[in-house]
């Protein structure tokens, strides 16, 4: 290798690096466009750190489990109980704090799951058009989406024992086949772009072409749609839970702790309004994200 | 002549940028333009050097994005830019049409052509609102006129049942029915077959000759430009570079950008590749300070990459907006300019 | 009549959907769960009677014989007995099924009229105080769960305005109207019971608000995002360039082909309506089938839960038939050409 070989190698590694930062620098100015996407993005962040280290945060850690004191339940929020305290005496602030955990591992879980299943099965179904095995596919998530999901994962939680973790399997059963329709669309119409064409043509692999061909191209989609859906699966979650399908007592969770809550309003109200609020946070706080990197990927050239 | 007469749209010195990632996208740099009662011109230039910007702005179509950062536009005693929303409304409905580029995106796909037609017409106030059959009569007329077949039936139709061609004389129709003044085509045949452009060049040029209309055709192709206008302005990265007849610009071409225009034109006799002009237009972001030419000009000397060139007057109406032509500059440095080619 | 072919051949594939359902929820009641027999006597049943229920319901066959029984016996309305009403859950579902339906009839047109009307005027005047303030509202409207809507209404009119009754469908002293339709406010309206239908829409107003405000948000983003992008087609520029004023060029010529994602849109919200009902009509102990559905999954009556998610699966595709009518309307490419499945 002759010097100046070396030398054109090491500046276009360079100027890779320096085209990936400025790509991050242009995604990031896209993003940040939007100031309210930035508030989201932060608000995530601080969920994700205050379910981490739940343990070190929350003012009263014992009281995420079957702690009793009745010398102090149903307490106003006062300035020892910031958010007062449930009818067993214990902290409101400790329990909501203790709750995210499962409100992450909810939407995580359940997109990790869903997600891939539905992207394969739609990657498949996008390839094959018009073959017997897209038409399969296809058909089987038609059948999953004939039922709303809430309704088909209600549905499904009522043969288990109900768990986080059931109905976590509940909503992923019922949530694939949106990925599958939504990845099948792009593919179907990615496969017929020439590039495909010219790929197939110098005798790519179909798993060339199904992997690193069509699926980077629904990429954006995909991720769009999974940061979209954090919020909407921890809903889901909460509305199992507070229905009595998510996880049991004294596990902190805030559809349960709302749902043990409203039956005692007008008057305890901080038992349901706290935690309310604290899924409207989550929740909207994911949504902003969400919404903010679907207008950075879709961001028209301006 | 026509040139003694008062210009019927007037651009002066006007500046148009619009908000991009990295600040401002300096677009349209001064622009100056007159248009006369009845001329026909020809915006020619390479495809993002403004052409579309500029006449939305007379309009006053731009997309959001797109701010008028200075300069006046006057049309038929209209100040365009200071303009009250229903002196606007009454400009666009009687005095000036535009046809669009890509007929597909101009027609709204979900309604019919007939009420599309039908709704610029009652709102010109060339029929009585409420008197549908004359709407309906001047609608069949326009369509007509355009020599569409059977101009009831495709009344009824939606524009995905008409060919490109078709939608495109549609447009035309739509245009022609309301204007009386002038009227701006963006590329109109740009997205059709060369069959059919013809045909829709021809009608254009026909109708805007009858009405005796003034007309802006922005256009890619010297050949379209020479055939349907009486003076060719072309346009480079925001500013007009060169102004003349079209017979005198397309014989003496002036400006070095006009020059390599010409020598891009594929001919049809002869075998070397043609010269064309080398680089790319360059970032609006950040414009050479001096002329935009100037990055990509082989006679570009010092004064080029400092000051933008004013429009240098060299008769017979012929403009050029290159220091080559001022006669300030010492012969010594033009002749060493031209021979670094 | 393509379109009506279209229909036709969408009805024709909601059956076989329906058939491919009907097996996935047959699977849910049948396969998972341990032994039937047991589930529904109880464990304390002593063997014999568990065999004669197996017997009576043919739980010895093989699995796709049982579905056909099953099926079959589905077909005719005979879904089995539920084992906390101990009635047949099919006069069960005939009791609850019009409340439900009552409260998602109200939901869907305030949707309808709540979210396709904010959207428009909210992309009138994007960045506005009105389209900032419905931006900041939706986001909470999609961000809350609609079970805390329903106890945040309840705890303002009822327990501290006292405006609205809390729960039920009717008031204690209030005599249900005779039954027509089964929905209180239309049978109280037919009957010239004006008390009845005034009370029992009273008690839908609250349930219902909190089923359609999430709705509400979607469908006015997503009709103002459509809107949006439609003002940004070249249709719309020569619309306003032909002089069509701007409030005819947003609500018919923009909100038409706006209007067809958003009307999709509404029938995934209808669907998270039928789910949402579950929660809704619990807070507000609400007699609908969805609250009889929510006792069965908790008290494992599969019979019951089978019968109402099958119901609300028909449900569910009458409204998504109901939808490809209004679309083929709205869209004259469906209409016309006919749409693929």
């Amino acid at each position: 290798m002759s010097k100046k070989n070396e030398k054109t190698a090491n500046t276009s590694v360079a100027s890779r690096s320096a085209v990936r930062w400025d790509n991050i620098k242009r995604n990031w100015y896209m993003f940040s466009r939007n100031k309210i996407s930035v508030v989201g993005f932060v608000a995530v962040i601080l969920i994700i750190l205050v379910a981490i280290f739940q343990q070190y945060i929350a003012p009263y850690p014992e009281h995420s489990s079957a702690y009793t004191n009745f010398s102090a339940a149903k307490l106003s929020p006062n300035s020892q109980y910031w958010l007062g305290t449930d009818a067993s005496g214990r902290d409101v602030l400790s329990r909501i704090i203790f709750s995210f955990r499962g409100a992450l591992i909810m939407g995580v879980g359940v997109i990790m799951v869903a997600a891939p299943v539905g992207v394969i099965m739609g990657l498949l179904a996008g390839y094959y058009k018009g073959r017997i095995v897209s038409t399969i596919i296809m058909r089987v998530v038609d059948i999953f989406l004939s039922l709303p999901s809430l309704v088909l994962a209600l549905a499904i939680s009522a043969i288990f024992t109900p768990t986080l973790f059931h109905s976590m399997m509940a909503i992923t059963v019922s949530w694939w086949a949106w990925y599958a329709r939504l990845v099948y669309g792009a593919a179907s119409s990615i496969r017929n772009e020439y590039y495909i064409q010219s790929a197939e043509l110098i005798g790519a692999s179909r798993k060339h072409i199904i992997f690193r061909e069509i699926l980077p191209n629904c990429w954006f989609t995909i991720l769009t749609k999974m940061t979209l859906d954090m919020g909407i699966v921890i809903l889901m979650g909460a509305s199992l839970s507070f229905v009595g399908l998510g996880a049991q007592p004294p596990k902190p969770d805030l559809g349960t702790m709302i749902s043990d809550g409203y039956k005692l309003l007008p008057d305890a109200w901080w038992l349901t309004i706290f935690p309310a609020a604290a899924i409207m946070l989550i929740v909207l706080s994911f949504n902003l994200l969400g919404d903010g990197i679907a207008d950075m990927l879709n961001a028209k050239e301006v | 002549m026509v040139e003694q007469k008062q210009p019927i749209l007037r651009i002066e010195d006007l500046y148009i940028n619009y908000k991009v990632y990295g600040g401002y996208s300096y677009v349209i740099d001064g622009l100056n333009l007159n248009v006369f009662p009845g001329e026909k011109i020809a915006l020619v230039g390479e495809s993002g050097c403004g052409k579309t910007t500029t006449v939305k702005s007379i309009l006053r179509v731009l997309p959001k994005q797109a701010k008028i950062a200075g300069g006046s536009i006057v049309f038929d005693g209209h100040d365009v830019l200071n303009i009250k929303p229903n002196e606007l409304n009454e400009v666009r409905r009687r005095k000036m049409s535009m046809i669009f580029q890509d007929p597909t995106a101009s027609l709204n796909p979900v309604f019919t052509i007939g009420k599309q037609i039908s709704d610029s017409i009652k709102y010109s106030g060339l029929a009585d609102r409420k008197d549908k059959k004359a709407i309906k009569e001047r609608a069949i007329q326009a369509l007509n006129d355009c020599s569409m077949p059977d101009p009831e039936r495709i009344m009824g139709n939606y524009p995905f049942q008409l060919s490109g061609g078709m939608r495109q004389r549609v447009c035309i129709a739509m245009a022609l029915a309301t204007a009386s003044k002038f009227m701006i085509a963006d590329e109109p045949t740009t997205n059709l077959d060369v069959t059919i452009q013809d045909q829709v060049l021809k009608l254009i040029r026909n109708l805007t000759d009858e009405k005796d209309m003034s007309l802006i055709l922005i256009t890619h192709s010297m050949g379209v430009a020479r055939m349907m206008a009486d003076r060719i302005c072309v346009m480079y990265a925001g500013n007009i570079v060169e102004n003349a007849k079209t017979e005198e610009l397309l014989e003496k071409p002036q400006h070095p950008y006009t020059v390599g225009l010409m020598n891009s034109i594929p001919k049809l006799t002869g075998d070397s590749i043609l010269s064309g002009i080398p680089g790319r237009l360059p970032s609006y972001l950040t414009p050479p300070p001096g002329c935009r030419f100037s990055t990509r000009c082989p006679h570009a000397f010092d004064s080029c990459f400092v000051k933008k060139p004013p429009f240098y007057d060299i008769g017979n109406g012929h403009q050029v907006a290159c220091y080559l032509h001022d006669k300030s500059v010492p012969q010594s440095i033009k002749e060493e300019a031209v021979s670094n080619e | 009549m393509a379109g009506f072919k279209y229909i036709l051949k969408r009805m024709a594939w909601s059956i076989f959907v329906l058939f491919g359902l009907s097996i996935l929820i047959f699977c849910i009641a049948r396969v998972i769960p341990g032994d039937t027999a047991t589930m529904a006597l109880g464990s304390t049943a002593s063997e014999h009677a568990k065999e004669l229920y197996r017997e009576q319901n043919h739980l010895n066959e093989p699995l796709p014989v049982q579905y056909f029984y099953w099926i079959g016996d589905a077909v005719r309305g005979n879904f089995g007995n539920s084992t906390q009403t101990k009635r047949p859950v099919a006069t069960d579902i005939k009791e609850f099924l019009p409340a439900t339906l009552e409260l998602i009839a109200f939901a869907a047109i305030l949707e309808i009229i709540g979210g396709i009307g904010l959207g428009v005027l909210t992309a009138r005047k994007p960045g506005g105080l009105l389209d900032n303030s419905v931006r900041v509202t939706s986001y909470l409207g999609i961000a809350t769960p609609s079970f805390v809507w329903g106890i945040l209404f309840m705890l303002i009119f009822c327990h501290w305005t006292h405006l609205l009754p809390t729960i039920g469908r009717l008031s204690s002293n209030i005599v249900p109207p005779k039954n027509i339709t089964g929905l209180y406010v239309i049978d109280g309206i037919l009957t010239g019971n004006t008390a009845a239908a005034w009370d029992a829409f009273k008690h839908i107003i609250m349930p219902g608000t909190a089923l359609a405000l999430t709705g509400i948000a979607q469908s006015a983003r997503m009709t103002r995002a459509s809107m949006l992008d439609n003002m940004d087609k070249d249709y719309v520029s020569a619309e306003i360039a032909a002089g069509i004023p701007m409030r005819r060029v947003m609500w018919v010529y923009v909100l038409r082909p706006s209007a067809i994602p958003a009307v999709s849109m509404i029938a995934l919200d209808i669907a998270a309506m039928l789910g949402n009902a579950f929660m809704v009509e619990q807070v507000f102990s609400y007699p609908g089938v969805s609250k009889y559905c929510l006792n069965a999954i908790l008290n494992k009556d599969l019979n019951a839960v089978v019968g109402v998610v099958l119901v609300i699966g028909v449900s569910f595709l009458l409204v998504n038939i109901m939808v490809d009518i209004i679309s083929a309307f709205l869209d004259p490419r469906i209409r016309l050409q006919g749409g693929t499945i």
